[in-house]
Parts: C-alpha cells; structure tokens; sequence
C-alpha cells in the first residue's frame, strides 16, 4: 500500500514532465529534449527569486517562478525553434539537444555544481497514518486538477480547439486564421509552467544541482514513448503507472534495476507496440 | 657562387621555421631542479567536487607553510579530473610529460586511482593518496602507490565493531554502485558477520537515487537494529529524510564522507544521531595537529575546523616534499624510503605496511547533532 501511494507522488511529478513532451510534441511533432533542463530552470529561477532577490514569502517566489519559467520556454521557442519549423524535425531535435546542453553549462557556471537548498520550510502532514511532505500532496491535487481543466479547455475554449487544431493540420489551421505562433507560445508557457512546479517540488527534496532534471526527463521521456507521442491523456495515466512501477522496482529489486527498466520498457513497447499505448487519434480537417 | 633568388629565399625561411617548430615538439620540458615538483589530480567539477575543494586546500596550505620557512619552493600543479577514468590517466600523462613530475600528492577516487596504477608503475610515478579507501588498492597498486587513509577493510572493522558494542546485531546495508561503494559493502559484509552480526538486506542505490520510500518501508517491516549507509553525501541525505519522514526507528551509521556539508545541508534535522567514524586519534591534539590546526585557521578562518581530506592533503605534501628533498627527486628511491618511514603527520603518525597502506591508526567515533534554534548541524564526538 505505501509503495502505491508513494509511488502516486513519483508518478505525478514523472507526468507533470511528460505532460509538457506531449503537448509540444502534439503541435510542434518533435521531442523536445530542453524540456528536462526547463525543470532545473525552473528551481533555479524560483533560488534566485527567494534567496537573491529576498522576496519574502516561498509561495510568492513560487508563483512567479512559475511565470518567469513560462515566459523562458517562449523565448527558447523563438529563438531555438521557431527558425527552424520549416525545416527537417531532426534541425530541430538537435536544436533542442543543444539547448539542453546550453542551459546545464550555464546554471554550472551561474551556480555552480554543488547542491543548492532551496528552502528550509518543507513540512509534512499525516493522512490516516501515513506522512507526507505537503509538497507531495499538492502535486497529486493539482494533477488531476490541471487534467480535468486542460481536457475541458481542449474541449470548449477557443485556445482549445485551436491546439487541436494545430495538432492536426498545422497547414489549415493557418489557413483557416487560427495564430499559430500565438498557440504555440501558449503551449510551451503551460508545459514549461507546468516543468517548473516539478523542479521545485524537486528541488525541496533533493536540493538544486545543475543535473536535476536529468532523470525525471528519461522518466518522462520512457513515459512519452509507452503512452504514445503526444497522447496528452495517455502520458497523465502513463506517469502515474510508471512511478508506481518504479516503486516497486526499488523495494523488490535495486536502484539499477529500476533506472533499466525504463530503457527495457521503452525498448519492450517500441517492439510490440510501435506508436504506444495511447495513440492519437485525430480526425483531419 | 649561389645567386639567393626569390625561391631559394622562400625555401629558407619554410625549412627554418618548420625546424624551429620540431625543436619545441621534440624538446623536453625543462625541468628546474630548484624546486620540489608535485602534481595531484583531483576532482574540482561536478557533483563531488567538494571532496577536491577540500583536498585543494591541505594541499595548498602544506604548499605555503613549506615555501615560507625553505628555500627549496615546492611548485604545486593541480588538475582536475572531473571524475572521470579516463581524463585523470589524461591528466596525469600530462603531468609526466609536460612538467616531468614524478611525485603525485593523490588521484582522487578509488576507480580513478585503479585505473592509472599500470600508469603510475611503468613510468615510476610515486602517488601518495589520502582520499582513496577502496580495499583493491592493498597490494593491486604495486611499488609506487601508497596511502595515508586506512582502507575500508579497516573502517568496516572499526564500524562493524562499534555496531557490535552498542548491541546492533541486525543490520542492513545499503551501497553506492560504483567501485568505492562495492568495495566498502564486501568488506563491511565480512566485518560484521565476522563479529557475530546478520545482514538481512543488502542492496545497491543508483548514484543518483532520488528515491528511497520503497527502502524505507521494507525496513520498517524487517526492523534492521542498524542501517549501514555505504553512499555519498546526497544520496545518503535524501535516505535520511525519508527515515525521518516515516519514523524508523534504526541507528545509521556511516564513515568519513559523512564529513561533507552536502549531507547536514540536505538531511537537516534528520542528520541528528546518525554515527559515524573518521580515521583521526581521539584524544588531545598533537604538536603537529595544533600546529596545522592554527595554520588552517589563519588562512580559513578562526574558529572552522578542518575536513578530513584537508588534513590529508597537508600530510601527503609535506610528507612528499620531505621524501622529494631527501632522495633529490628520485621516485624509485623515494618509494624505498616511504617503505620505512616513520612520520608525525596532522592526521597522526604515519608508517606504512607491505602492502603500502598507512599502519592503522585511530579511529574516531562521531555523531552529528542538530540543533533545532539555530537550524545548524555540528560534529560531536559520541560516547
């Protein structure tokens, strides 16, 4: 039972990121391999907010962490990808790769290498006797939160439709009206937002480094494959599945064991199960 | 008579230069036999670079003291390996080849270290370590390799049997993956079960592991009396507060690495009473100790104390610079020399057994206290 639980909490910070590699890559049809530094970008800009620049309260420098880390997806958008829509995917999967390298070398040189604490304050809380930090209680409330309200906006709104929109046949949207560059500057805020919450929440665990993200983007990335590219509802289930797994995979087996069987799943969908679990399914229009 | 045209002329100045260009390649670095040349290849980026800071400073202070009272300068290279095998054999070739040092104040960690012993025994490079534990070294690292730190299978000894004494005879271990983490885990197996006590759980954890609920909860089932922490100061912190947040009641012991300021930092109140044990005399401080102990603090600090590789970094070098001076640089002679040494070092006294590690010294018995005002962890001895 505490291993299901824990293994919830795992699973909602693993979908949280691989949220954000579906819904670039439903619109954009590329893996962003940034994505897993925009969660240390994150942590580290929420540091700065409240250890720099002294505002008072955690939860303040949170939210505007999550902002900043919004508006900082955008401009990677304009200035690493925009250039480069109309040319191959790969242009821009390399494009991302180097990104990622870009912004590791300069949270290493900005902040060096050594573990950053972000705060002190981390309390817990005991549900029917079982502690949890109330970080992690956040995360699993705001995940199913954020699902229901972004399946909803897919839905009714008109930023929603014009994702799918996007998502479908990027050619028409545009001819149709629909600002492309508008709705894809909205994506990369939510899912770089969205990486920013994980790196915060991860960075109160484990204190901030510049390799943070690492891990969770693999996670992330295995979760992506499993559920099927861009299946935004396949990667929130997928996540939370995965961290259970894992879970598991560490109290029966080993910590080896359990970093092998994200690349053994990959490999085991990808053979049986080429576009995933969770295939999109979208009509043309 | 030669007429010098316009081609001859050309052909001149190109043989010239590129002459000029083969003398440098070919030419051997120029070696001034003034000074005591040391090198040491340490770890200074990446996740456990504080280890290296640390060393860097010993090194550095032993380098000053030295410089100021003698006329023979030591001249200190230091690079940086970043935790790589492969780049510290770089590194160290580069040491020979570009500076011509032959005396080698540590390569820092145990896998680096057994990756360049066929190195260091070919080209007659003397390597005095005083960070590296890992057991395989006793004996593997052959006629120029020695070191200061007692091996782990001596502080598994030493920790098994304070576990022993204070009643744990239930353990578990818990281990890095790497060579240091492996090595420290068979000898820590062996040690305890020698003493009477059972592992019941022994398992490896990523370098990386952020995840330790799992661990945790097995524990709470099996109830070991104590949990070995064969990990580095990250890893070992996040498993700290993970036992906090869940309540297990087990003691956790550990060894020198738990010196780091990552572990407190990270693990907050959760580091208080975690054990652990540190290859340093207990009792009143040497002359020696005194006297580094005043150096360290005029230079970082009244009132800050030492970290355990610091101290060893200051006795390799001095230790190095003496031998240097008294075989005149000669490493197959200092090696010889190091075989009988008897010296009274900062970290205490220092002789060395066939197998080249330091005769045991004392170890002593450390436990961490947080104190809930301040939010500050500090080092006690335990009782």
């Amino acid at each position: 039972m505490d291993n299901l639980i824990h293994g919830l909490t795992i699973g909602s910070i693993i979908a949280f990121v691989a949220f954000g590699y579906a819904l670039i890559y439903s619109i954009l049809r590329f893996i962003n391999f940034a994505h897993g530094e925009i969660i240390m970008v994150g942590a580290y800009i929420c540091y700065f907010l409240y250890h720099t620049l002294g505002i008072s309260s955690f939860f303040l420098s949170c939210f505007f962490a999550m902002l900043i880390t919004g508006m900082v997806g955008v401009g990677l958008e304009k200035i690493a990808f925009k250039p480069l829509r109309n040319r191959s995917r790969l242009s821009m999967l390399l494009s991302s790769l180097a990104v990622s390298l870009i912004l590791q070398s300069l949270a290493s040189l900005i902040f060096g290498t050594s573990p950053r604490i972000l705060t002190d304050f981390d309390p817990t809380i005991t549900v029917l006797s079982k502690t949890f930090y109330v970080r992690e209680i956040v995360v699993m409330i705001v995940l199913p939160f954020l699902a229901i309200a972004f399946f909803l906006s897919l839905k009714y709104t008109q930023i929603g439709l014009a994702i799918r929109a996007i998502a479908s046949n990027q050619a028409r949207a545009a001819h149709i009206g629909i600002p492309i560059n508008t709705i894809i500057s909205i994506s990369f805020f939510i899912a770089s937002s969205l990486a920013c919450l994980a790196g915060i929440a991860l960075g109160m665990e484990g204190g901030l480094t510049p390799s943070m993200g690492f891990k969770y983007s693999i996670w992330a990335f295995a979760v992506s494959v499993i559920a099927g590219l861009g299946s935004m509802k396949g990667v929130l289930i997928g996540g939370l599945l995965y961290g259970i797994l894992l879970n598991y995979a560490i109290a029966y087996g080993s910590g080896l064991f359990a970093d092998a069987l994200s690349l053994v799943a990959v490999a085991l969908i990808l053979l049986i199960r080429g576009k995933g679990f969770f295939q999109i399914k979208l009509r043309e229009f | 008579m030669v007429k010098f045209n316009k081609t001859l002329w050309i052909t001149i100045v190109v043989l010239f230069v590129v002459l000029f260009f083969i003398t440098i390649a070919f030419l051997k670095p120029f070696s001034d036999k003034s000074k005591i040349r040391i090198g040491s290849v340490l770890i200074l980026s990446g996740e456990y670079k504080s280890y290296g800071e640390y060393f860097q400073q010993g090194a550095l202070l032993a380098a000053e003291e030295m410089n100021s009272s003698q006329k023979q300068q030591i001249e200190l290279t230091i690079l940086d390996s970043e935790g790589s095998k492969e780049k510290a054999l770089e590194k160290l070739k580069a040491l020979k080849e570009q500076k011509n040092i032959h005396f080698v104040a540590d390569v820092m960690g145990t896998a680096m270290m057994r990756h360049v012993i066929p190195f260091i025994n070919e080209n007659k490079i003397l390597v005095l370590s005083g960070v590296n534990t890992g057991p395989e070294l006793s004996g593997e690292g052959g006629s120029f390799f020695f070191r200061i730190i007692p091996s782990d299978g001596i502080a598994s000894q030493q920790l098994s049997k304070w576990a022993i004494e204070s009643g744990f005879k239930k353990g578990a271990i818990l281990y890095a993956t790497d060579d240091w983490g492996q090595g420290l885990r068979k000898a820590l197996d062996k040690s305890y079960r020698d003493l009477g006590g059972e592992i019941i759980d022994s398992r490896d954890v990523e370098v990386n592991q952020t995840i330790f609920q799992p661990i945790v909860s097995l524990y709470k089932e099996t109830k070991p009396n104590v949990v070995f922490l064969v990990l580095y100061p990250k890893t070992a912190a996040l498993f700290l507060r993970e036992v906090k947040k869940q309540g297990l009641q087990t003691q956790i012991m550990g060894t020198d690495n738990f010196t780091a300021s990552e572990l407190p930092d990270i693990a907050r109140d959760a580091v208080d009473g975690v054990n652990f044990i540190i290859p340093q005399p207990a009792g009143e401080p040497t002359p020696q100790q005194k006297n580094f102990l005043e150096l360290y603090n005029l230079k970082y600090g009244i009132g800050k104390k030492p970290h355990i590789f610091t101290t060893m970094a200051y006795d390799c070098v001095k230790l190095l610079a003496k031998i240097y001076q008294e075989t005149q640089g000669d490493p197959e002679r200092a090696a010889k020399t190091l075989e009988m040494i008897q010296y009274e070092g900062a970290s205490g006294h220092i002789a060395f057994d066939k197998n080249h590690d330091v005769v045991v010294k004392d170890f002593s018995r450390k436990v961490y206290k947080y104190d809930k005002v301040s939010k500050k962890a500090s080092i006690l001895d335990a009782k």
